[in-house]
């Protein structure tokens, strides 16, 4: 890719990535040297990702940077995983509702639905970015969908 | 390809996208039929919420467990901070500031030294210091320096104690002249009374030894009393012990080697 194509992918895709890192992490700051870092990343592997593959290759940076930040703070993650199973299924707002629900979901799932339903990705794509088999992407993404809705239906949240 | 229980989500997903071929869609629906269960679970999936309608969660924040961990003050904490302040008070009541603490030892120790220095140079007679003990601290507060380098700088250099020293030790030697003066003439006084002879007599008749040489010898000596005064008596009381006592050696002497 060009410097002109990173140019456009820059444009097109700091914010998205922005955004993908913050959903994911909820940390500003966090997200912003992870997607500089994936930025600076691309800029230097510019001559050997394609323009069409700078998408996956940005995004697969973020998650891959995201994942690192997940493993260091393993402990942390698992134990915020298990408040969020074990809180008591009664009526939540809405905010509160949703944001259980989606933290009792496994990182990979959260993502898979982010990139999905936000971002608008393909299967191959997902998979692409996450570095997984299409199949996996599916699984992944039924698994989470039903556990969301599930999760959903004890909070007593209704979308309808 | 055969749709079991544990690859049925793929296909259940491409099922619902409609990406499945019309025979492997029906395989799909096949196996729901076998499966009631899988049925429900898929109509949740169906049912789910795409995230992008959902209000916005407030998303797990994951940050660092060190700077996650609050530290609940409990009453060990007050109980650490109590005992800290309480010592820290002890200390200020049983050890108060000595704001003058190192002026106080130089006071004490200093002008006793200087003192003596003074009393064995000067005067060699051993008069005692007559000084005013009580004023010196009050120099030596003033003159004082500060830190201890210019402290030996003014020991060399006379400083102001050191000048008040030195108009003392003059009113000193003043004194000691009148106390000789009055020695002397305590002497001479005694010389004439022993020996009964006066080595001024002729000066004195020169000028009015008429007087005292036709006294009798009552009121010439009440005329020396006067003369002398009454502090002047005991010292010729001692003075006229102690000849005696030398008349009385002489006679002892004499008796002694007159006899050989």
């Amino acid at each position: 890719m060009t410097a002109h194509d990173y140019n456009n992918a820059f444009d097109d895709l700091s914010l998205r990535g922005y955004r993908f890192a913050l959903r994911s992490c909820g940390d500003k700051e966090l997200s912003r040297d992870i997607v500089q870092e994936a930025l600076t990343s691309l800029w230097e592997h510019r001559e050997s990702v394609d323009r069409e593959k700078s998408r996956s290759y940005l995004f697969g940076t973020i998650y891959r940077r995201l994942a690192d930040h997940w493993r260091k703070l393993q402990p942390v993650v698992q134990e915020a995983r298990e408040e969020a199973v074990a809180a008591p299924q009664e009526d939540f707002d809405a905010q509160e509702a949703v944001g259980l629900a989606l933290a009792t979901l496994p990182e990979i799932q959260r993502s898979i639905l982010q990139l999905k339903d936000v971002e608008g990705y393909s299967y191959k794509e997902i998979a692409n970015i996450l570095a997984i088999s299409d199949q996996q992407v599916c699984v992944y993404l039924y698994r989470a969908r039903v556990a969301l809705k599930k999760k959903l239906i004890a909070y007593g949240y209704n979308d309808r | 390809m055969a749709i079991t229980i544990d690859n049925y989500e793929y296909y259940l997903v491409q099922y619902l996208d409609g990406t499945l071929p019309e025979r492997e869609a029906a395989e799909v629906e096949a196996f729901l039929e076998s499966h009631p269960d899988l049925k429900e679970e898929m109509a949740l999936f169906a049912d789910s919420p795409k995230l992008e309608s959902l209000p916005a969660a407030k998303v797990p924040q994951f940050s660092n467990p060190a700077a996650r961990r609050t530290i609940v003050i409990g009453w060990r904490h007050y109980a650490a901070a109590a005992c800290v302040l309480a010592l820290f008070a002890a200390g200020l009541f049983l050890f108060p500031k000595q704001e003058e603490g190192p002026v106080v030892a130089r006071m004490d120790t200093l002008p006793a030294v200087e003192e003596v220095e003074t009393e064995t140079s000067v005067s060699g007679v051993g008069i005692p210091s007559q000084r005013p003990k009580a004023a010196q601290p009050v120099l030596m507060a003033e003159a004082l320096p500060e830190t201890v380098e210019e402290e030996r700088k003014e020991e060399t250099v006379p400083s102001a104690w050191m000048e008040s020293v030195a108009t003392e030790e003059i009113i000193e030697t003043t004194l000691l002249a009148e106390n000789i003066e009055e020695e002397i003439r305590v002497d001479y006084e005694t010389f004439k009374r022993i020996a009964n002879y006066d080595p001024l007599a002729s000066i004195n008749e020169q000028s009015n030894g008429d007087a005292l040489k036709n006294d009798a010898p009552e009121v010439k000596e009440q005329k020396q009393d006067l003369y002398l005064g009454r502090l002047a008596q005991p010292f010729l009381t001692v003075a006229a012990w102690i000849g005696n006592v030398r008349n009385e050696k002489n006679e002892f002497v004499n008796q002694l080697f007159g006899n050989i």
